[in-house]
């Protein structure tokens, strides 16, 4: 029976190969998406999955409040808190930290020399927590005691080729000279982790290094303020992570909350615990290794998927139910002749499943050939399609259940019907599942508009964003990572030649070094507190060290004061601050805050107070900041460029820059372009919502096409008639697509009010946001109105230019 | 084999009430073929509905080989009908997917018979029918008799008991409607019971008995043989 009810069903679709190829490309495409998406979401969501132990291991997260207030969340904590937990609970098995170890690696034998920027100094259980692979080394001993590195198998080739690494030493210039023993290597990390990793120096080292600096207070072992380390837990099997998280209040107030300068300043700490296998797409906060994947995103896109899938089977519902009357005969004929209702249940369900495979074997083709240009547009290293067994299974699932539910419908309507009726012809396309078919459609154009118009919107904040007046200027800027081989004492002596070398060549205007630059995160905090001021306040300012050329080199503006200057002796101890921290201050006006003393460390002045500039993309609120003019402000060397030519200007800058800094690369960019990195997530995320909502339309246009052209087949007598009774090709068009286009209409109305209570949650993710205006609306609707009016009206036109006679003849 | 008593059918819309079977009375005794005859709207097709279990009475009795059948459930009336009933069209209705074998084939796939019996059943019939030649082609791709000659080739490929035929040569010429008619005399004296809806005083003369139906209502009886 299988076989004859397969047989009816394909020879059904080669019969009808318009209406078929309609369903099946439809249904194919929503697979695509949806498997597309599905590969993505997994590889998304398979970070830090490979190592075995990850449902043990957390990640500590810092909440400070200061005044009471909110003042920062930080992927980074202390360094105390480790060895304090495993100490004070039972359920911790070990700790683990890491702090950044960005260091110029030199292997001084063959003079290889690379700035690496992904490294961490690390405690000897990282190598386990971190699932570190060691293909050469012993992970047990590999971090234990100073100067030792472990290196990634690239990293070695870099710097060893073929020779055997083990043993070997790097030099490291960092503050202070360090010459670290390989004693590892280990398999490339995967890049589907939390952190990108090259090489990890023991954590005793940074010890060791603070002590030759002359810091004896072992900082890097009990310090509860100096927030930059990355601190892990593990916990033992079976222990219960939420009840260790209730603990952590009382372990906060212990250790950093009822201390008289916090009671005092009514500061307050907070620690949480995030699962190793959440921070790629949860943790989401200041100084995250690396810039983490979006959670709510790639739920959105999770959704997207569903609803476009969605879309298919709506359409194949539709389509089938809307045959009835072609089917209906068959039907009645089948029941005649000893079919049971199960019977013909259980073929159209085969009929279903037959056009979902094909469609499936077709999307599996599509997607495994335009996955690499998926991972491309949305910025992903997924790989070549494929799915992890679990999802392919729930794809499976969802496959099944949808291709069954999608054909149930069109199943129970076409086998309910009366044998008699329909083959004596009585039988007339009932009113039954016309109410579902149009539900069906006003849901579509619901998703579709609500689509469009998310496309509009994410579009026109990227656009704002970029368009948004910064307050600085960073075009023809060239950014130059800074020197780090000269020593302290040395460096001012190398590097004003350099600058005035490069001012002396054409095509440049300016040049100035900083500690940050614009679009960077500035992790240099400190709090800053007012001097005799009636009232102290104490607030945590974010700090930026520049030389003097730095103001009149990126634009800023000065609402107060004046600019550091050479000519002034006296502004060593000078700072500037922007007019947020003025006002955070709590001074009255920009003016009143010049030549204020504030203490931050040493007691410093005041001088001037800039302008509010986004030193970050407009997603960021714009931070408290203190600038201060100082020799630790040798990072990044800003260029700013006058030339026409500027490959050019950089070989001769790179001609300089060999002669005075010979032992450092030469690393640059363009601070523009870097900047508009910083938008770069949210113009794929449109580039991706738009592509998504494209596809939605267009398969729920498939479907649209697919009704009006049955829509207009059954009217056909209908639409002969009134034109021999002189009805206008224009009124026969409006007469078929009324009812499509009060059916969009509809949708539009449910769409706006879901449109704009998404829209408005995902721009509260930006601080600086566009207002959600009416017209987008209009315009979304406007389009799905002319596309579903072009879909329905070509084949209603079509209808009406043909000559009633053969129409009537049909009949 | 077939026993109605005072069966009663009534259709009713939101406005009128239709009397299409009013107390209908007559038996059928197994081999007989009988022809009901009467104007448009008399009942016919409302009383071959109900005889081929297609439709419920609203009162009265009907044994099918004395079993009570006028209130089965539609399982059980399924069942019944695809062990005992044949049936012949006016238009054919044949399903346009299907081959001819195919076709012929669909009622001993309801009843669960095995793929090899079917085949040789089915061309036992197709062969009894002239029509093998034609197993593999489509509905219509054949003349008016030939699809005729298909559909009652499917109404006796289970050896039914009775065959229900309405109409069978309203849509064929002459010609083919004397192949036709032939072909159900030969039928029912191989012993299967007939019972033929028709306008044809012609081909009612094919038959045994006619009963001539007026209103829901038997009005006369004739013995042909």
């Amino acid at each position: 029976m299988f076989k004859i009810f397969l047989l009816t069903a394909w020879r059904g679709l080669m019969k009808r190969k318009g209406y078929a190829a309609l369903n099946i490309l439809g249904l194919a495409i929503g697979i695509t998406c949806c498997l597309l998406i599905f590969h993505y979401v997994a590889y998304e969501r398979s970070y830090d999955r490979f190592q075995a132990d990850a449902g043990r291991i957390f990640r500590l997260r810092l909440d400070a409040y200061q005044q009471g207030k909110l003042a920062w969340q930080s992927a980074t904590s202390y360094p105390a808190i480790g060895p304090a937990m495993k100490k004070e609970f039972p359920e911790v098995q070990q700790f683990g930290r890491l702090i950044d170890a960005n260091l110029l690696l030199t292997n001084p034998e063959k003079n290889i020399k690379f700035t690496e920027l992904k490294g961490y100094y690390a405690d000897p259980s990282m190598v386990g927590m971190l699932g570190l692979h060691l293909i050469k080394g012993n992970p047990a001993t590999a971090l234990d005691g100073p100067d030792k590195i472990l290196l990634s198998e690239t990293m070695a080739r870099k710097y060893f080729g073929s020779e055997d690494p083990l043993g070997k030493r790097l030099t490291a210039l960092d503050e202070t000279l360090e010459n670290c023993e390989v004693t590892g290597v280990f398999k490339d990390y995967p890049a589907n982790s939390h952190l990108i990793l090259n090489h990890l120096v023991s954590y005793s080292t940074l010890g060791k290094e603070r002590r030759q600096l002359g810091d004896s207070s072992n900082r890097t072992e009990t310090n509860w303020g100096w927030y930059d380390f990355y601190v892990y837990v593990q916990l033992k099997p079976g222990a219960d992570w939420h009840a260790l998280q209730a603990k952590l209040p009382a372990f906060c107030d212990r250790h950093m909350n009822n201390n008289d300068w916090a009671k005092k300043n009514n500061n307050r700490n907070e620690l949480y615990l995030i699962p190793l296998t959440d921070i790629h797409l949860y943790s989401n906060f200041l100084q995250e290794a690396e810039v983490n994947g979006n959670g709510k995103a790639v739920s959105f896109l999770f959704l997207i998927a569903l609803l476009i899938i969605g879309i298919a089977w709506i359409n194949y519902t539709n389509l089938a139910t809307a045959r009835s009357l072609e089917r209906a005969k068959e039907v009645g004929l089948r029941k005649v002749l000893g079919a049971l209702r199960l019977d013909l249940i259980l073929q159209f369900l085969i009929e279903s499943l037959l056009m979902n495979t094909m469609a499936l074997l077709l999307a599996i083709a599509a997607a495994w050939l335009l996955a690499p240009s998926f991972d491309t547009l949305i910025g992903s290293n997924a790989g070549s399609f494929s799915l992890p067994l679990a999802w392919a299974l729930g794809f499976g699932g969802i496959f099944l259940t949808g291709a069954l539910l999608s054909g149930l419908y069109p199943a129970f309507v076409l086998s309910g019907y009366h044998p008699i009726t329909v083959l004596k012809g009585l039988f007339k396309n009932s009113t039954r599942g016309q109410f579902l078919r149009k539900g069906l459609i006003i849901g579509q154009f619901a998703v579709s508009v609500i689509l469009i118009t998310g496309t509009i919107l994410v579009y026109q904040q990227v656009q704002y964003m970029r368009r948004q007046q910064l307050g600085m200027n960073i075009d023809q800027t060239l950014v130059i990572r800074g020197a780090q081989s000269p020593q302290d004492s040395l460096y001012q002596n190398i590097f004003q030649p350099f600058k005035t070398d490069l001012l002396r060549q054409t095509g440049i205007h300016s040049v100035t070094a900083s500690t940050n630059v614009m679009g960077q995160e500035i992790y240099w905090t400190n709090n800053v507190a007012t001097l005799n001021r009636p009232t102290k306040t104490d607030v945590t300012l974010y700090h930026l060290a520049i030389d003097c050329d730095f103001i009149p080199t990126n634009g800023l503006k000065l609402v107060a004061g004046r600019n550091f200057s050479r000519q002034f002796g006296t502004d060593k101890n000078a700072v500037l601050i922007n007019q947020t921290a003025a006002n955070l201050l709590g001074f009255k006006n920009a003016a009143a805050a010049v030549n204020s003393l504030l203490r931050d460390g040493d007691t410093v002045h005041i001088v001037g107070v800039l302008a509010d500039f986004h030193q970050q993309g407009l997603q960021k609120v714009i931070n408290p900041m203190i600038v201060l003019l100082g020799s630790g402000a040798r990072n990044y060397y800003s260029v700013k460029l006058t030339t026409a030519d500027p490959h050019l200007t950089i070989t001769s800058i790179k001609k300089s820059w060999d002669r005075y800094f010979p032992n450092d690369p030469f690393d640059y960019y363009f601070l523009d372009e870097s900047f508009n990195e910083q938008y770069k997530a949210d113009s794929r995320f449109g580039e991706v919502f738009g592509l998504f909502a494209s596809l939605a339309i267009l398969i729920a246009c498939f479907g649209l096409l697919g009704l009006s052209a049955y829509n207009v087949l059954q009217r056909t007598k209908e639409i002969g008639i009134r034109k021999v009774l002189g009805a206008s090709a224009r009124s026969l068009v409006f007469l078929l697509s009324k009812e499509f286009l009060v059916l969009v209409s509809v949708a539009l109305l449910i769409a706006i009010p879901i449109t704009w209570w998404v829209m408005h949650s995902w721009l509260q993710d930006y601080a600086y946001r566009i207002a959600i205006q009416w017209w987008v609306f209009a315009l979304g609707g406007a389009l799905a109105l002319l596309i579903a009016l072009t879909t329905v009206g070509l084949q209603a036109l079509r209808a009406a230019l043909t000559n009633p006679i053969d129409s009537l003849h049909s009949e | 084999m077939i026993k109605i008593s005072e069966l009663q059918k009534t259709y009713r819309t939101e406005e009128v009430e239709t009397i299409a079977l009013n107390r209908l009375s007559f038996e059928v005794k197994e081999g007989e073929f009988v022809s009901v005859m009467g104007p448009s709207g008399c009942g016919k097709s409302t009383l071959l509905n109900i005889l081929g279990l297609l439709d419920d009475p609203d009162g009265g009795s009907f044994l099918f080989n004395g079993t009570e059948v006028a209130h089965f459930n539609e399982r059980k009336r399924a069942d019944l009908r695809k062990r005992n009933i044949g049936f012949v069209f006016q238009s054919f209705n044949l399903i346009d997917e299907l081959t001819v074998f195919e076709n012929v084939e669909l009622p001993l796939i309801y009843l669960g018979v095995k793929g090899p019996e079917r085949k040789q059943r089915v061309e036992v019939v197709l062969d009894k029918m002239q029509i093998m030649h034609r197993r593999n082609h489509y509905p219509q791709q054949l003349s008016g008799g030939q699809q005729q000659r298909v559909a009652v080739a499917r109404a006796v490929v289970n050896n039914p008991k009775l065959i229900l035929a309405d109409e069978p040569t309203g849509n064929l010429d002459s010609s083919n409607g004397n192949e036709v008619m032939q072909l159900l005399t030969d039928l029912n004296e191989q012993g299967t019971t007939i019972i033929m809806v028709t306008h044809s005083e012609h081909d009612s003369r094919y038959s045994h008995r006619i009963i001539r139906m007026l209103d829901g209502q038997t009005v006369t009886e004739n013995i042909l043989v």
